[in-house]
């Protein structure tokens, strides 16, 4: 399966076209560096099967091209499993990601945000490992948490600031 | 105060009842050592004997997928037969069924397997879990000696599955006695999990000092060089050393660790069981079975106790 047709399948209405192009992601990297995008949408999908091997591609694929940010950022606002995923991406871009920041901080101080999209944030901005002060603020804010994962999160992230 | 809290009370009475027996008896009856047998090889399972072979698989995304896929499940059903144990990593699929149904192909030769399954976990919709497959012709569950690691402080995506087993030996034979720790890493926390596995692995030893033979096998993400706190444990040993245990032969993930000192039982002989070459697969069908290959390693069938090593084998132990 070439690029483009792993794209539009993933795109698609048609289940078994997805499947079938989100399993294809999961045995080749390269595809899934194509498809980086409709496979975060993907971890949101109806259908079990599409999730899992659009998560297993996810899982394998390292960090996505820089170019990927904007989009990225963007699937921030997206459903819990999307936006976690394209966290998670953001993340491994580490230096590169810095442009996301501001966004990831909004993550962060929003109140609505799902626990795991918030803890996989404080994460993102620890791999980054730069920020403002308005970063650090959110970062020593975080740390307060009585949840013992974001605060042991919030307070790597601020460590890797320096 | 521990980060990881075991719940104990049916894991230490599984145990009792696994270990409470006399082992005075086999004190000096230590295998052989094995000599300058590699720490790792790539081959196909060893011969049974009087030995059984433990496996750790991960089945890339095993559900109705590869269910659907008869060529894929006859190889996976050849592949758990080549054990007698495995401990398989990523059964995703909401529906409870898919393991009935594989023992169902499993046992279609007449063989008697049984299974174990753990919770199913993980931080988003995507939710995996872990199983316990073994032959019952070779190995006993210890009843009620399962359970999953308790994670209050959330230090782990897929907190570890624990159970005991017990392998049937010749009658006057004190069986083996082992205990599993199931593991499936996230590999964007690596580090900051395999600190918390090295505390797991002493939780569980701790929890029941009856058993020696604690064993912590999976996908740990990471080569045995990158351990971190698990690696720090004295004594602490990776079966599998410098052989890729991914299809692509690029990368290796998987382990089984365990002490020597304390499980003389393992016998030197562990490696990477290359599908592609034991089957005559293209890389390409051996994707469409997983992108880990199994990882296996051989243990006495009887019990060995007093602290001796019955090898040391070629690769480092810590």
């Amino acid at each position: 399966m070439d690029a483009s047709t792993a794209i539009q399948a993933l795109s698609g209405s048609d289940i078994p076209k997805r499947r079938e192009a989100a399993e294809a992601c999961a045995k080749n990297t390269g595809l899934t560096q194509a498809a980086i995008v409709p496979l975060c949408r993907c971890c949101q999908d109806e259908d079990e099967q599409v999730r899992e091997w659009s998560n297993a591609a996810l899982e394998e694929s390292g960090p996505p091209a820089v170019d990927e940010l904007p989009a990225l950022v963007d699937l921030t606002k997206a459903p819990e499993s999307t936006a976690y995923w394209a966290v998670t991406l953001l993340g491994r871009l580490q230096s590169d990601g810095a442009a996301a920041l501001p966004a990831l901080v909004t993550l962060i101080e929003a109140p609505k945000t799902p626990t795991e999209v918030l803890n996989r944030a404080l994460w993102a901005i620890g791999q980054i490992g730069e920020g403002d002060q308005s970063v650090r603020s959110a970062l020593e804010h975080a740390a307060q948490s009585e949840n013992p994962r974001t605060s042991r999160l919030a307070v790597s992230a601020l460590a890797k600031l320096g | 105060m521990r980060a990881l809290i075991l719940t104990t009370i049916a894991f230490l009475a599984g145990l009792f009842a696994a270990t409470g027996c006399n082992v005075e008896k086999v004190l000096e009856q230590l295998p052989d050592a094995p000599s300058n047998l590699p720490a790792t090889s790539t081959t196909a399972a060893p011969a049974p004997g009087d030995t059984i072979r433990i496996a750790s698989f991960n089945i890339q995304v095993f559900g109705q997928s590869k269910m659907d896929k008869p060529d894929v499940m006859q190889i996976l059903t050849k592949v758990v037969k080549s054990f007698d144990i495995v401990a398989v990593q990523e059964l995703r699929s909401a529906e409870q069924d898919v393991i009935p149904r594989w023992l169902e192909m499993i046992n279609a030769d007449g063989e008697n397997w049984g299974a174990l399954v753990g919770p199913r976990l993980g931080r988003t919709v995507s939710k995996e879990q872990y199983v316990f497959l073994y032959n019952k012709g070779t190995i006993e569950f210890v009843e009620k000696s399962d359970f999953t690691i308790n994670d209050p402080m959330d230090l782990l995506h897929r907190e570890p599955y624990v159970a005991s087993f017990r392998a049937i030996a010749k009658p006057g034979v004190q069986p083996f006695t082992f205990t599993l720790i199931n593991i499936h890493t996230d590999p964007d926390l690596v580090e900051t999990e395999l600190d918390a596995l090295g505390e797991v692995y002493e939780v569980v030893c701790q929890a029941n000092p009856n058993e020696d033979d604690v064993i912590l096998l999976g996908d740990l993400n990471t080569d045995y060089t990158h351990f971190g706190q698990l690696g720090r444990i004295p004594g602490i040993f990776a079966a599998i050393q410098g052989t890729p245990t991914n299809t692509r032969k690029s990368k290796s993930y998987d382990n089984i660790v365990f002490e020597p000192r304390h499980t003389a039982e393992f016998t030197g002989q562990a490696g990477v069981f290359d599908l592609i070459s034991a089957y005559k697969l293209t890389e390409e069908k051996a994707l469409d079975v997983s992108d880990h290959f199994p990882i296996w390693a051989t243990f006495s069938t009887q019990e060995f106790t007093g602290g001796a090593v019955a090898s040391a084998p070629a690769g480092q132990t810590r």
